[in-house]
Parts: structure tokens; sequence; C-alpha cells
């Protein structure tokens, strides 16, 4: 008996980090807008483990949405690593 | 891709592979997937199923819809629900991985519900009907294998609700004194459509006597503190949905009642003054936290200066969802919702 798999073929892209622990430099954050004082101590947070790093905040809306193309494009030229999914 | 083996083998395999939601499936063979595309393109797309974004071609939605029990006559209405939980709208994206429990119901509206032999009636959001088991089931499997929606993985959900294998009903057409749900949305009323709303499961109301009387209970339910219509008043918007049976429909309509009265009643006396709501948000931190997000982008619909103001439960009187469906008795039913997080109704069309 011949039976369709029901998932795509290629579901998901493999990624691989290009940038290791210690040459991280610029991190940025995708705020949901859902829990601002976690965030501001979270961005205290990092910067004080990356005092030599610079650590931005992009917001998105809703922030419960997928964020919008032009903002992963525009974190993905900017930082070396993304932090997203934070709040509730 | 197709796979081959023997029956029991390929049973195994769905179960071993995480193909199915952990009850058995109908194997999704040759013939059968080609029954229920019935000539139609299997190459063509519906968009994408997030989160894990996994493109959900004509074909491979069929192939779920043969696993979850669908007959080829479903097919045209499985396609507009996952056509109506893709809408940005529905934001299918934060449905799924909440961690509220809400999942999307779907509302079967039109004369398909009887052609199909869907359930509006006893034990409506129950089991013994292939039509509302298949085609719910159908939309939790395409969001299970194409939009990776797997408990504590891509699936936040604290609790989730036994809808999350399949949660679809019908509306009682027949039953109602009122034009249909998806006439209210700007459909002809003799026209096959579907919604999709993402809610909790439902809340039994007993609901008897004057229409006031009736309307007093589900108020009670659709304020009550903890939910996140209630929690999270303060936020961009919400809804969330209310069933009344035909018996009880008929009472309000005896009286005068249009269903548009029934949303602004419930709308108008669940409301409450800012100072209460404020007093209630305070105990918990995060949702200060929260609120003031909010406030600060102005997404609020209420004036939260003024302590007197009234905080509606949702933006507006028709954001409280009123749907006809379940047996003649007492008993109604409230659903909340998302609040303003999103799950919001859509509902589209079925292209025949």
């Amino acid at each position: 008996m011949k039976v369709h798999v029901p998932v795509p073929e290629t579901s998901v892209a493999s990624r691989r980090p290009t940038v290791f622990a210690e040459e991280i430099q610029r991190i940025g954050i995708v705020d949901d807008n859902l829990d601002p004082p976690f965030m501001h101590e979270l961005v205290l947070q990092l910067r004080a483990a990356y005092p030599s790093g610079d650590v931005r905040v992009w917001s998105k809306k809703p922030g419960t949405a997928p964020a919008p193309e032009s903002l992963i494009e525009e974190m993905a030229r900017e930082v070396h690593v993304a932090i997203a999914g934070v709040g509730m | 891709m197709l796979i081959e083996g023997e029956y029991d083998e390929l049973i195994d395999r769905f179960y071993d592979d995480e193909w199915t939601d952990g009850l058995p499936v109908v194997l999704p063979t040759e013939v059968r997937v080609a029954q229920m595309l019935a000539g139609r393109d299997p190459t063509a797309v519906l968009g994408t199923v997030p989160p894990r974004g996994g493109v959900a071609t004509r074909e491979l939605v069929a192939v779920n819809a043969v696993m979850a029990g669908c007959r080829p006559e479903y097919f045209a209405l499985v396609e507009a629900t996952v056509a109506a939980a893709l809408d940005p709208a529905h934001n299918l994206n934060g449905v799924t991985c909440t961690t509220h429990m809400c999942v999307p119901l779907v509302i079967v509206h039109g004369p398909q519900r009887v052609r199909l032999g869907f359930n509006a009636t006893d034990g409506v959001f129950g089991n013994g009907s292939r039509a509302n088991g298949a085609v719910g089931r159908a939309l939790r499997l395409v969001c299970w294998n194409l939009g990776g929606a797997r408990p504590g993985d891509q699936d936040k959900s604290t609790l989730s609700h036994p809808g999350e294998w399949a949660f679809c009903i019908a509306e009682d057409e027949e039953g109602s004194p009122w034009q249909p749900f998806h006439a209210d949305r700007g459909f002809d009323a003799g026209r096959d459509a579907v919604s999709v709303f993402a809610c909790e499961a439902p809340h039994s109301i007993v609901a008897v006597g004057t229409p006031e009387n009736m309307l007093d209970r589900i108020v009670d339910h659709i304020g009550a503190r903890g939910s996140n219509n209630h929690e999270y008043r303060f936020g961009p918007g919400g809804q969330l949905l209310v069933t009344v049976n035909a018996e009880q429909a008929e009472r309000f309509h005896e009286n005068g009642w249009t269903k548009r009265d029934i949303q602004q009643a419930l709308w108008e006396r669940s409301a409450r003054p800012v100072r209460e709501c404020l007093a209630e948000i305070d105990e918990y931190n995060s949702e200060i936290g929260a609120r003031d997000g909010y406030l600060a982008r102005g997404e609020v619909w209420s004036d939260w200066s003024d302590p007197d103001a009234l905080v509606t439960i949702t933006p507006q009187p028709d954001d409280i969802l009123v749907v006809v469906c379940g047996g003649r008795s007492y008993f109604a039913s409230v659903l909340p919702g998302w609040g303003p997080f999103g799950g919001y109704v859509v509902t589209k069309g079925v292209q025949p």
C-alpha cells in the first residue's frame, strides 16, 4: 500500500550559526510589547553581560503576531543575535 | 511524497514519526487523496501555516483531510476553513504559540450544514457527527503537520482543552428566528460559509425565564474574573462567543429582542468603571506592565484617566459574537476569547 506523507518535504530550512558566543557584539531583541518591565530588565542584564556590546530593541505590533519581513531583514543586517519570544 | 508498507506497519509509522495527533488516522492512500482532490490542482498553495511555516499545498491539506476522516464532499469547506485560519486577522501564529488555552473553533454556515450532515443541535460541541469531527480535526491536523503545533514545543498552551482534537459546530439556522451569523457578517444567508474564532471550551449557563433573567446570568459569565476578556480589558481589542439554543432565541424574539439588542445589552451590562478595573489589575505586576504598554501606545478603547469611565468587555457590541446552536433546553454557553492578543473571528465563503 502506498500512502502520502502528511508533512512538507522540507518543513524548515536548517540553520547554522554564523557567529560564535565570543564574537557577539550586537544583540537585538524583538519586543513583543507585552511586558515592558521585563523587557527593561532584560536589556539591563544583557548590557551588563556584554559591556562592550550594543543591545538594541525592535518593537513589533501586535506582539503576538509574526514579526514583519522588513523587521526580520533589518535585524539580520544589523545584529549578530536576535532574541524573540520575550514576554508572557 | 509517498511511502509504502503494510497497513499495520504504516499505522505505526504515522505514530512513530508524529504525523498524527495521538488518535488513529485514515491512511492517506493515493486513491483517497485523489478522491479528495477531485481533479483540483494539487500544487495550488493556500498559504504557510505558522508557527513552523509549512507550505499548505492543496495536496497536503487533502492528505490531512483524509487522515481526519473527511469525505471528499467536505473538501471545499476544509479549504475555506484553512484559508480562514490563515487570514492574518485571526493570528494563527499567536493562537498556536500562546500559553492561553484558546483553540480555533470552526463554525459552519449555510446549506452545506444540512447537505453534509453537520450537527447544530443536541450535543453540538460534542461527539457523534462525522462532519463536525472530521472537518474540525482536519484543521487541527493541518496545524499539527504543517504548523508544528506540538504541545510544549511550538504549542505553548498551559492547559489547552479537548477542542484541540476537533472543535467544530454548525449554527442551528432552522431553529433561529434571526438571520444567520454569516449574514450578519455580510454574506448571503443562502451561501455556504465558515467562520473561525479562537476561544476556550464552552462554559455552561442555566439561562431560563425572561430575557432579563437569561441576560443576567450570561453577563455574570462574560465578566467572570480570570478570563482573558476580563483581565485584559485594557488592551486593543477582544471578542467572545455566546451561544443560545433555539428555544432561548425564540423567547428573546417573542419578547421583541433582536440579536443586536442582546449584544448591546451584554456589552453595556458587563462594563465596569476604571477604578474597579485598576484595583484588580494592580494586584498583578506583569499585567500592570502590559497595561502600561498598551496605554503608552494609545491602544485602548476607554479613557483610563477617568476613574468613573466605563471599560467595556469588548471594544464594540458586535465583538460579542452570538450563535444559535445546541438542543432546545435551558442551557446557553459563553466561550471566552484570547482577549486583545488575536484569534479574532474570520468568515470565508466556501467556493463550490
